[in-house]
């Protein structure tokens, strides 16, 4: 059978061309080669599926209720994708879609997006922190108070030892960079799906 | 008392479909349909079949299997799957691992019917 926009049944084209459709938007955020590959092995899995059926609109209802709704499977996939290619760029461009796509995948993706935003918050005020402090150096980095309490921010009155001087700025910004680093390499390495080897390797003997 | 071992059989079914997928793997390579099927045989219409695709997504991101696209003279190009040894490895471990508990579990089932 060829491709099913040129599939002669016109109620078959009609179902197809609105499942996807579904998929096209499940599947926007993706690069565009990397949705076609996906949306072709599901047109793939239809043509099959409705092809052993017997061909005709009942057989591709069945066969598309069976393949299940592109809104509720792809997210996951995609959300995937995004965070290995995040893990592989490292652009904040990419991390910031893949933190919104894997917020929108679910509860675990939204914990997740959480989690992992809370550290980049961490990673930009370190960084923030480091730059200000360039540009003005009293009041900002990391003092010894006179009630011996750590101080690490910004106030123009703080009393207290200034204790990295304007070391503060390049170590701040290095510990934002490492920081925003090793989340995006954690994060991309994340599979929304616990991954078999390690899930084999923690259970007991 | 059968609805709730029914209620149980499905969630054991959904539950082992990452074992069930790499088992219908570990029969030969596969492409997404194929597998939809054999795994229709093994597991019953536990879960959409759309479902396996983030699955072999994973699959395929943790070097358990590898995939290539096979263009076909008519239809859509179809992407084959196969086990790599480290899919084959952790296959493996996870049918000992299954044999054992199903042992176990198998024993304490029989020891509480007497």
């Amino acid at each position: 059978m060829s491709r099913w926009t040129e599939i002669p049944d016109p109620d078959v084209r009609s179902l197809l061309a609105g499942y996807f459709g579904k998929v096209d938007r499940a599947l926007a955020s993706l690069p565009r080669v990397e949705a076609d590959e996906v949306k072709t092995e599901l047109e793939a899995h239809a043509m099959e599926a409705i092809s052993e059926a017997g061909g005709g609109a009942d057989a591709a209802r069945h066969a598309l209720a069976q393949l299940g709704d592109p809104e509720q499977f792809l997210p996951a996939l995609v959300a995937d994708r995004l965070r290995a290619r995040a893990g592989r760029t490292f652009s904040p461009a990419d991390v910031t879609l893949a933190l919104v796509r894997s917020g929108a995948s679910g509860m675990a993706g939204l914990a997740l997006s959480v989690l992992v935003g809370l550290g980049y918050a961490v990673a930009t005020l370190c960084i923030t922190l480091g730059i200000v402090k360039l540009f003005a150096p009293a009041g900002v980095g990391a003092y010894r108070l006179e009630s011996g309490a750590l101080f690490i921010g910004v106030d123009e009155n703080v009393q207290g030892v200034d204790l990295l001087g304007i070391w503060f700025s390049p170590l701040s910004i290095a510990a934002g960079v490492a920081l925003y680093v090793l989340l995006t390499w954690a994060f991309g390495r994340f599979s929304g799906r616990k991954r078999v080897p390690r899930g084999l390797s923690r259970m007991e003997d | 008392m059968d609805e709730t071992v029914q209620d149980w059989e499905r969630r054991w079914r959904k539950s082992v479909l990452p074992f069930a997928a790499l088992a219908a793997l570990g029969q030969g390579p596969k492409h997404g349909y194929g597998l939809a099927v054999a795994l229709r045989d093994l597991l019953g219409a536990a879960a959409p079949e759309g479902t396996l695709y983030p699955l072999l997504n994973s699959f395929e991101r943790d070097g358990l299997t590898v995939a290539e696209w096979l263009i076909q003279e008519s239809g859509p190009a179809r992407k084959a799957y196969r086990l790599t040894q480290k899919g084959s490895d952790v296959l493996q471990e996870a049918t000992r691992r299954w044999s054992a508990f199903n042992n176990i579990l198998g024993g304490h089932a029989n020891v509480s019917l007497d």
